[in-house]
């Protein structure tokens, strides 16, 4: 709109100006409004009524709302839970995302270079991302049983490492391993588009220019995926961030809170414990963490990437 | 530095029904310049592409200075080829673009810097050596690509297309600019081209190429002269070809007027006449020689700068064309006249008979 404003402005008299930008202004926000409207009551409006909520003591029994200020804050910053919550996201996000997006780039190579059954492959990645993750969990916990479950009769026999979701040590990894295995497919996926909109004449020029398989992705396919690569990352962090099925039906957070994630925390203290006001503070300390984070990577290497894939 | 390139019966299919090309030979000597030239999908890209090493022929050999390279790595044959869009690596810089070839053949750091240098001066690239892709015009891009690959001081150059992404002033620049590169170079330069011009100027030999068959290879003056047969004549130069029979010694228009007298003992019962537009003059300047003279009705005058492209319709209700000095066509009917040296016969085929 500030466009059309400079546009306009070349020669027409001042009244003219001012109804033409007027009446292009109105149009765009009627354009604009039945959007904005739904933006604002299923976005904004929660955002800020958890804001609300945390300022507030609500008992649930009955009885009107209590104005009780930052003392939520205090209360919920300041705990144990709350930290070791933020350690077990933190360090869940640390065992995902990486090999999420590592692991997804050398699979959607492996898949774009095979001549035949490139679909079916992509799909049979894809796969867990479409499941419910909720109904996989479940399974997954059956796969983690101790001493009859597949985990343990298999990798168990053969490296010693049983009974993962009741060691405390072992119980995160374990739903990092579920947690990698669910976004895979979607790395997959956006890798493989990528890849297919590297321009066939950049390979050719490379391969006559002397360059092998290795040197063709780090100077041709590498730089082209920059933007790609950004929002995989991105995207996959944020959804680490959040994690909450797999913690919820696999462990309960445990054992001895070894698992409990910020999104657990926010359930255990908002909805078990009926503490609103705390739940909603950790909702708000999410929505921090989760922006803060972004805003990291996007600074540290968000940028240099997008711009190497830009042509 | 040059070597010569032979494609012997060159086949290629794609799946069982596309034949790009049908047993080609061409063949290029060292230090020349072949132009392939042909309509879109008539097979020229294709051939170039397996002369890369970038396709490989169904059937059929390539040799590339006497070696069989049919088969051979891209890598191995020390060609470099210029691409129809640049292909440009967008996020290196002009410079990192032409040394890529260097990097990969493992030149030292110490003599790749003083060879971009000397590209750069050779393609007027200097000023432009730490800029993106992105920043260059077209004419410019192409440069760099051009200076990509004869970085590498390849045996043999493949240029695909390589104006046609250009605007007609700048193609027009350039392709001087590549003539004069040609000769100063002396390489070994296969060009595919769909531009008649280009092919006509670059090319020391000219292949041209319908329907993935070759239809002649020979020299500019050659093809344009003497064209093998009616697709080569219509294409390079728009020759008018005009249908007939012939009986009792003569060519006639199929409403049984004669034209010429044919002494060619290949003569078919049927044939085609071949006149280059620029060969018909206005009948009263006919300066004596033997000639044929034609009348026909002035459908449409263009005009071309220096001349006027007359668009005319026989009596016979043959269409062709003429080039003729602009202010000579005052009426709707005009009489044209053409030696018959200047003219072309073709037999039922399409094959060229030498009269």
């Amino acid at each position: 709109m500030t466009l059309s404003l400079h546009q306009s402005a070349g020669g027409a008299p001042a009244g003219a100006l001012h109804t033409a930008s007027f009446r292009k202004r109105v149009g765009a926000y009627v354009l604009c409004g039945p959007f904005l409207l739904f933006l604002g009551v299923f976005s904004v409006l929660p955002a800020a009524s958890a804001l609300v909520l945390a300022l507030f003591n609500w008992p649930l029994a009955g009885g009107g709302a209590r104005f009780t200020g930052l003392d939520s804050f205090r209360q919920v910053l300041d705990s144990e839970e709350l930290r070791q919550a933020l350690i077990n996201t933190l360090l869940y996000s640390l065992f995902t995302v990486p090999a999420v997006t590592v692991l997804g780039l050398l699979i959607a190579l492996t898949i774009h270079s095979v001549r035949r059954g490139k679909v079916f492959w992509r799909t049979v990645y894809f796969l867990p991302f479409a499941s419910t993750l909720a109904a996989m969990s479940i399974v997954w916990k059956w796969m983690f049983y101790p001493e009859r479950g597949l985990i343990d009769s298999t990798v168990g026999q053969l490296f010693g490492v049983t009974n993962w979701l009741s060691d405390s040590s072992l119980a995160l990894p374990a739903v990092a391993l579920v947690g990698v295995w669910h976004q895979l497919g979607y790395a997959v996926v956006l890798f493989l588009s990528g890849l297919a909109n590297v321009p066939t004449a950049h390979l050719e020029a490379a391969r006559l220019d002397g360059a092998n398989a290795w040197h063709r992705f780090w100077h041709v396919q590498w730089p082209a995926l920059g933007p790609t690569t950004v929002f995989a990352v991105v995207i996959s962090t944020i959804s680490a961030l959040r994690v909450y099925d797999t913690v919820a039906l696999m462990t309960e957070g445990g054992p001895i809170g070894s698992t409990t994630t910020l999104s657990y925390e926010l359930y255990r203290r908002g909805v078990f414990y009926q503490d609103i006001s705390g739940g909603a503070v950790i909702s708000i300390v999410l929505l921090v963490t989760v922006m803060l984070v972004t805003l990291v990577q996007m600074r540290s290497f968000g940028r240099r990437l997008s711009k190497a894939g830009a042509r | 530095m040059a070597e010569g390139i032979d494609c012997v019966d060159v086949t290629k299919t794609f799946g069982p029904t596309d034949q790009a090309l049908r047993q080609v030979t061409v063949s290029c000597q060292a230090g020349e310049t072949l132009t392939l030239v042909g309509p879109s999908g008539c097979g020229k890209t294709t051939l170039l592409r397996c002369i890369a090493g970038l396709d490989h022929p169904t059937g059929g050999t390539i040799r590339i200075n006497g070696r069989d390279m049919t088969h051979a790595d891209p890598q191995r044959r020390s060609t470099a080829m210029v691409f129809q869009n640049y292909a440009l690596y967008p996020a290196k810089t002009v410079a990192a673009n032409i040394e890529f070839p260097l990097v990969m053949g493992k030149v030292p750091r110490s003599e790749r810097a003083g060879r971009v240098a000397g590209i750069a001066r050779l393609l007027r690239l200097t000023s432009h050596l730490e800029k993106k892709p992105a920043q260059l015009s077209g004419g410019q891009k192409q440069r760099v690509g051009i200076g990509r690959a004869l970085i590498r001081q390849p045996s043999v150059l493949l240029m695909d297309e390589p104006l046609s992404n250009l605007d007609a002033a700048l193609r027009v620049d350039m392709r001087t600019e590549l003539h004069e590169l040609f000769q100063k170079l002396g390489a070994t330069v296969v060009y595919v081209t769909h531009d008649q011009t280009e092919a006509l100027t670059l090319g020391d030999q000219v292949a041209v190429l319908n329907e993935g068959q070759l239809q002649q290879q020979a020299t500019p003056r050659e093809v344009y002269a003497r064209p093998a047969n009616r697709f080569t004549a219509s294409f390079l130069g728009a020759m008018n070809l005009l249908d007939g029979t012939v009986q009792d010694g003569y060519f006639r228009t199929p409403d049984g007027s004669p034209i010429v007298e044919l002494r060619a003992p290949k003569a078919a019962a049927t044939a085609c006449i071949g006149i280059r537009p620029e060969d018909l003059r206005t009948a009263d300047t006919s300066a004596g020689r033997p000639h044929i003279t034609l009348t026909g009705r002035v459908r449409l005058l263009e005009l071309l700068g220096s001349e006027e492209l007359a668009h005319i319709t026989l009596a016979s209700d043959h269409k062709l064309k003429a080039r003729l000095p602009v202010g000579t066509v005052i009426a709707d009917t005009v009489r044209l006249c053409v030696d018959v040296e200047r003219l072309h016969l073709f037999d039922a085929e399409g094959i060229r008979i030498d009269t």
